[in-house]
């Protein structure tokens, strides 16, 4: 998620901007059949940078997924290697695996992270395919909550790839903590 | 994001089965191919926040009139506290209301509603305004201006749908930081 604080920071500036326009627009008169145009352009901009961020979110997923797999390959038992034989980390496809699938071999199924994941990543698609929200983006709070869940991947992985995947996942640990603390997120 | 419980005898929508994103199942079924979407989605929480409440389609006008209720009596709670806060000096009074006509209450035919707003003013002549942006935030409950000479504050509602309000301060140049709405902060945003 290298470019996500740069991508917050744009999105700040456009939004305040959009904001100064529609203080105007509210000092104008308070018609509540014709809701101030800028209020429609916070909202397009506020899931266009939804949309954005969420590109950096599943790009590390990714890349943990391929992490996880490199890792299960390398496992001290055979059986689990054989296992993890069955995805190519290197497919640029990843095996045709699916969203949810990629989320599962970084995340426990069902708990909190992943479920918030899921949830995010069937707005992402509403949006992607044409149906706006009907409301704003608290961006700051989505984008901390991505860096919260690139932390948790991490601690997943421990339980599933054995001494490998602990040296990874410490490391991987460490830098997502740090860029958590830096936006403001958990450390 | 934290998580208050409701208090005592405030309702609750936790409890009700609700059907989440069946628009989205049928666009995962139809665009990606997903076949575990269904299994996915209602495994999804409940009406608890704002993402849930756009994603479904079980929300009707009563649930959103009840959120309008809810969001004027959290606003005058926030008033009430502001006002008890003011350093020496300062003074409250009611400001001008405002309409509120969300796309959600249009969507299902809600009438508007005015909302309070609240100004503050010194002696030495330094004011500032308190305002209602918006109750639907994907990853609020609701958000509140301050407005005034200098930095725009965001007062934003960070607790769960219908649970005991827990408002945070965000500068509108810096979302990053968060701090609780408490009265020393106030005094010292306060000029």
């Amino acid at each position: 998620m290298s470019d996500l604080q740069a991508i917050a920071a744009v999105y700040e500036r456009i939004d305040h901007h959009l904001q100064s326009l529609r203080d105007t627009e509210d000092g104008a008169g308070d018609d509540p059949a014709s809701p101030a145009p800028t209020d429609h352009r916070q909202r397009i901009n506020d899931q266009a940078y939804f949309v954005l961020a969420w590109g950096q979110l599943e790009a590390d997923i990714e890349e943990a997924c391929r992490n996880a797999i490199r890792d299960g390959q390398l496992h001290e038992d055979r059986r689990c290697r054989r296992a993890w034989s069955l995805y190519n980390p290197d497919d640029r496809r990843l095996s045709d695996l699916s969203f949810e699938s990629r989320l599962t071999l970084v995340l426990e199924k069902g708990g909190d992270e992943w479920k918030r994941t899921m949830q995010r990543h069937n707005v992402r698609n509403q949006i992607a395919h044409g149906t706006l929200l009907s409301t704003r983006v608290a961006m700051a709070n989505v984008i901390q909550d991505f860096f919260r869940i690139q932390s948790s991947f991490t601690l997943e992985q421990r339980s599933v790839t054995g001494h490998w995947g602990t040296v990874w996942t410490a490391n991987r640990r460490d830098a997502g903590d740090s860029v958590a603390r830096a936006y403001g997120g958990p450390s | 994001m934290r998580r208050n419980k409701p208090a005592r005898g405030e309702p609750t929508f936790e409890q009700e089965p609700v059907d989440l994103f069946p628009l989205l199942k049928r666009r995962e079924a139809l665009h990606m191919g997903h076949s575990n979407a269904v299994a996915v989605q209602t495994k999804i929480g409940s009406m608890s926040t704002v993402l849930d409440e756009v994603t479904s389609e079980t929300v009707d006008a009563v649930h959103i009139r009840r959120r309008v209720d809810d969001w004027e009596k959290r606003l005058n709670g926030l008033y009430s506290m502001v006002g008890e806060w003011l350093p020496d000096g300062w003074q409250a009074r009611q400001g001008k209301p405002v309409i509120m006509h969300e796309e959600l209450m249009r969507k299902f035919g809600v009438a508007t509603k005015r909302l309070p707003t609240l100004e503050l003013r010194d002696q030495a002549g330094h004011s500032a305004r308190l305002e209602p942006h918006a109750i639907w935030i994907i990853g609020e409950n609701g958000r509140v201006d301050l407005k005034r000479d200098g930095p725009r504050y965001f007062l934003v509602d960070t607790a769960e749908n219908f649970a005991r309000p827990n408002w945070e301060a965000v500068r509108s140049k810096r979302r990053c930081d968060r701090e609780a709405v408490t009265r020393e902060w106030l005094r010292r945003i306060l000029p």
